[in-house]
């Protein structure tokens, strides 16, 4: 290589480098502040929750209540949700139930929702012992909608603002889809259980 | 005849001064009656409200100067999902604490406990405990990804010494690493992470965050 060449190519890569990286927000999620004792020495909630504010977020769906009210709270409600009619979710130890719903069909569970989610996109409600104690939205992506991560942060920012003691939100991913979650945290036992789809979850 | 006459007329006279009292305490019977009815049917709106009120809340309550209890805020990260979570730690004033320009000083020791507590926030929501770090993140992170790789104290503010906290990352591989910084604004928050990442990591940080210190009031 002649020197003008190699002269060239170094600075090329100097440049490279030195190029300014697109810049990029970052989301920070809140929850609920702990107040702590002057000692330090236990904190406990600063703020008091109750299941009705998150029944403020999702139009009345609590936590407890059965197959039936959770469907008669829906915008549409489908015909014949009854509990022995329900499927059993294989991914939990124990009987557990769910029905679903198309997330496009929803009214206060994808309020807050300001990007894109696939049309397949839905909401799976889990049942155990008759009793909610789960609800899963899982964003699916589609050809006008590449990536539904932005959704989901906006649903999980949503449920965070609420304290654990009444619900626990989570996010992960399985597989392509994006997946939030929020919890009952009596049914801790079954916290550890998540949908894993068909695709395999992926780290990242 | 004549003394009978006088009686006639005292006894008139005495009889009239009655009748004007009975009047007079019959006018103000009804008066009263009138005033209580006019209370007791009075509809529940038209009494005074707390909003009628002039001036609004009492004093005590208005204070608007009230001093911020110490906040130290820690930003914890989930390495598989990238979700960084801003938990806020209040910590009640000592009697003894008097504010410094409207801030509640913060001790200038905190308890691990604490930073457990933080931690515990992503580690309640996340699908491996192993998934969770603090925000502030060692050189080669992404080499050796883990809890043991980062800064607890380093990924905390506290609100008597600033009032924003910022994060600053760059992208490898799907993962973010980053550093925190403390400011007196957004903009000098995200500034100081920003010089901590690029002098640690030798690398460009372009990923960028920011939260107040003080949860909202």
């Amino acid at each position: 290589m002649r020197p003008g060449g190699l002269i060239a190519c170094l600075t090329a890569g100097l440049l490279s480098t030195l190029a300014p990286a697109a810049a990029q927000t970052k989301r920070i999620f809140t929850i609920p502040p702990m107040q702590w004792d002057n000692q330090m020495t236990q904190g406990r909630p600063a703020l008091s929750y109750s299941p009705s504010d998150l029944g403020n977020l999702t139009g009345g769906i609590t936590f407890g209540i059965s197959p039936y009210e959770v469907n008669a709270k829906l915008p549409t409600p489908a015909p014949g949700v009854e509990w022995g009619d329900l499927p059993f979710a294989t991914e939990y130890p124990t009987d557990v139930r769910y029905f679903w719903a198309r997330l496009d069909a929803m009214r206060d569970l994808k309020s807050s929702i300001k990007g894109c989610f696939g049309a397949n996109s839905y909401v799976v409600f889990l049942f155990t012992n008759h009793q909610l104690f789960r609800v899963s939205w899982r964003l699916l992506p589609d050809g006008d909608c590449a990536s539904t991560v932005a959704a989901a942060e906006d649903i999980y920012a949503r449920y965070l603002a609420i304290d654990s003691t009444v619900s626990v939100a989570t996010h992960y991913r399985a597989g392509n889809a994006e997946v939030v979650e929020i919890t009952d945290p009596n049914a801790d036992y079954l916290m550890p259980y998540r949908w894993d789809n068909r695709r395999g979850r992926t780290k990242r | 005849m004549m003394a009978r006459h006088m009686i006639a007329i005292r006894s008139g006279r005495v009889i009239a001064r009655s009748v004007m009292a009975l009047a007079v305490i019959a006018r103000s019977v009804i008066a009263l009656a009138a005033i209580a009815l006019a209370v007791i049917s009075a509809p529940a709106g038209a009494a005074p409200s707390s909003g009628d009120i002039s001036g609004g809340l009492p004093p005590v309550v208005k204070d608007s100067t009230k001093a911020a209890t110490c906040t130290v805020t820690y930003l914890v990260t989930n390495i598989v999902t990238n979700d960084t979570i801003a938990v806020r730690m209040q910590v009640t004033p000592d009697q003894n604490d008097s504010p410094v320009g409207n801030l509640m000083p913060c001790p200038p020791d905190i308890p691990p406990r604490v930073a457990s507590r933080a931690l515990d926030a992503c580690i309640r929501r996340a699908g491996d405990p192993k998934d969770c770090v603090f925000a502030d993140m060692a050189r080669d992170f992404e080499k050796h990804p883990g809890i043991n790789s980062t800064a607890e104290n380093s990924s905390r503010c506290s609100s008597d010494k600033a009032s924003d906290i910022g994060i600053a990352c760059f992208l490898v591989d799907g993962l973010q690493v980053c550093s925190v910084g403390c400011g007196g604004s957004p903009q000098s928050a995200i500034a100081a992470a920003v010089r901590r990442c690029e002098a640690k990591q030798q690398q460009q940080c372009p990923i960028t965050g920011s939260q107040s210190i003080l949860a909202p009031r």
